[in-house]
């Protein structure tokens, strides 16, 4: 996997400044074939910016990338042969048709494979004979999917790509992934949307405020378990009893209603636990964002 | 690299407009046209035209009379015609780069393997393209009305000279748009700022026909110092001046390519 003719992006230091605004701190990232990167974080945190700059459309203040061992910027034309694009804020030559944009940018591709359109177009339900400016905001989404999409790149550079796509629609977006993987080709997606990121990719990197915070497979973040545990009793519940259990923390009591986060071996809880009445009792898996937090505690909250 | 795909998605977004403006301005050049037996002899117009208020209206008269054909057209349709071009021209030139970028439709379209200097190129190739077919509607125009007045005696040929003389005066103020939008980032800047200049060749050239010692020094700015269509009609193209105006075009055009593949793009 970490064999360097694998390595499909590398950023290497890469800074950018808008005047004294620093968008992006020296991020340093590797990205594998076959592999969907989740890009993760806050709006505002650096994603599209990094986006952006690999795809040449604006240029770094230090440090530099390559995707495929080509320069973003000097082999910029060859690179885009084999990158197809959804931008997050996602604009279209309104006044033509869906089948006339994909014949334009395929005219630009050096052709278009109408009958593979076709099938995308048929699988994420969308009407390409209509005027782009008919569409809603989820059919402008799928005709930017399809243009991304339809000369099969080896690496799709998707930003916030589920963002507008009704439920149905995100599945077939998760199919078509898949798909993509499976073919040994590279998606790197940008998100902030923990369950989608947890669902479909295989590793994932966390931006915030312009530094790359951690790069992680999602299984190992899963390792880092706890849950939240609620107990509802009709007795009155003293907190201190469970405070001094070793793996518990973050007690607060509501009532007859216990809740607190344990990790480690669950017996002492039951143990303590057994000392009440209890009418009811959950355990809930934490979303990605608290493991996060767990990670990586201590750092500042968004 | 594909070409010629910008360049024709680029014309046949333009049909509407060639219509537009070439309807327009060919029933300019008609009406202008068949309105001339009705100045043709009234003399006393000259006498009216010495006094430098009504020299400051008519620019571009030249040492012609204003009751001749030539005289007549080059102040009625070719005073005003170069300044329709030229607000076409820098509609136009805002739309080659700063259009998309508005829009949005730029980060889609530098996408694809296409480098930024061909975007340029081929929205520029499809400018002249549609400038020339706007002018061949004009020239259509003027022709039928000369067609049908036989007191306007000109000819055919150098009314079409007259015509394409305005080539390099649209493309200029299409290009210095074009430039401006490419170092300034902002539409409407660049537009108000091009905008301006064609007002300002306008006044630069009436008044400082009327105050030469003032006005009139700055009248080299103007591009209708570039521009003296009445003689054009009268003794055929003026090849240093279109020369002149074409190599400052060409610069900005260098220029904004130059500008443009430097810069980021705007979100």
């Amino acid at each position: 996997m970490n064999a360097s003719q694998d390595v499909v992006i590398h950023i290497e230091h890469l800074t950018k400044h808008y005047g004294k605004v620093v968008a992006l701190n020296d991020l340093n990232l590797d990205v594998y074939r076959g592999e969907i990167f989740g890009y993760l974080g806050p709006n505002g945190a650096g994603k599209t910016t990094t986006i952006r700059i690999l795809l040449d459309l604006i240029r770094p203040t230090a440090g530099r990338a390559t995707i495929f061992g080509l320069d973003v910027h000097r082999d910029s034309v060859r690179l885009h042969q084999r990158l197809g694009n959804l931008p997050g804020e996602l604009a279209l030559w309104e006044h033509l048709t869906g089948w006339e944009l994909v014949r334009y940018l395929g005219g630009l591709r050096g052709g278009v494979d109408e009958r593979y359109v076709g099938e995308l177009a048929e699988r994420l339900d969308l009407d390409m004979t209509r005027k782009v400016k008919t569409y809603s905001s989820g059919m402008k989404r799928k005709l930017g999917l399809i243009q991304a999409l339809m000369h099969r790149p080896d690496l799709l550079i998707l930003d916030e790509p589920t963002n507008g796509l009704d439920p149905l629609v995100q599945q077939t977006f998760y199919k078509l992934m898949d798909e993509v993987r499976d073919e040994g080709r590279t998606v790197f997606m940008s998100s902030h949307n923990l369950p989608e990121v947890e669902h479909i990719c295989d590793r994932v990197g966390i931006l915030r405020q312009g530094h790359l915070k951690a790069v992680e497979r999602i299984g190992d973040l899963k390792k880092v378990r706890f849950r939240w545990m609620t107990l509802r009793t009709d007795d009155h519940v003293d907190p201190a009893a469970f405070e001094a259990l070793e793996g518990v923390s973050d007690v607060t009591t509501h009532n007859g209603t216990v809740r607190f986060k344990v990790s480690g071996e669950l017996d002492p809880v039951i143990k303590t636990a057994a000392r009440y009445h209890v009418v009811d009792m959950s355990y809930e898996e934490p979303s990605l964002e608290e493991i996060f937090l767990t990670y990586y505690g201590g750092e500042e909250q968004q | 690299m594909n070409f010629g795909v910008i360049f024709r998605r680029k014309l046949r977004d333009s049909r509407r407009s060639i219509l537009g403006w070439g309807i327009g301005l060919a029933l300019l050049g008609f009406y202008v046209a068949v309105v001339y037996p009705l100045i043709q002899g009234l003399e006393e117009i000259n006498q009216l035209l010495e006094s430098p208020v009504f020299q400051a209206l008519v620019p571009n008269l030249g040492e012609l009379d204003y009751t001749s054909p030539a005289g007549f057209l080059g102040v009625e349709f070719f005073t005003w015609a170069p300044l329709v071009l030229a607000v076409f021209g820098v509609m136009y030139g805002l739309g080659i780069v700063a259009g998309e970028e508005d829009q949005g439709t730029l980060d889609i379209l530098l996408s694809t393997p296409v480098p930024r200097w061909l975007v340029i190129i081929e929205k520029y190739l499809a400018l002249i393209v549609v400038v020339l077919l706007i002018m061949a509607m004009t020239w259509v125009g003027i022709a039928v009305a000369v067609v049908l007045t036989p007191d306007l005696a000109i000819s055919l040929g150098r009314l079409a000279e007259a015509i394409f003389y305005m080539l390099p005066v649209t493309l200029l103020m299409a290009t210095l748009a074009l430039f401006l939008s490419t170092v300034l980032r902002s539409r409407g800047q660049a537009g108000g700022i091009a905008a301006a200049f064609i007002v300002a060749s306008y006044f630069l050239n009436s008044l400082g026909a009327m105050a030469p010692d003032t006005v009139g020094r700055f009248r080299w700015l103007s591009f209708y110092n570039y521009y003296d269509a009445a003689a054009v009609l009268k003794n055929g193209l003026i090849w240093g001046d279109f020369l002149l105006l074409s190599a400052v075009t060409l610069v900005l055009l260098v220029l904004s390519i130059f500008f443009f593949e430097r810069r980021d793009l705007l979100v």
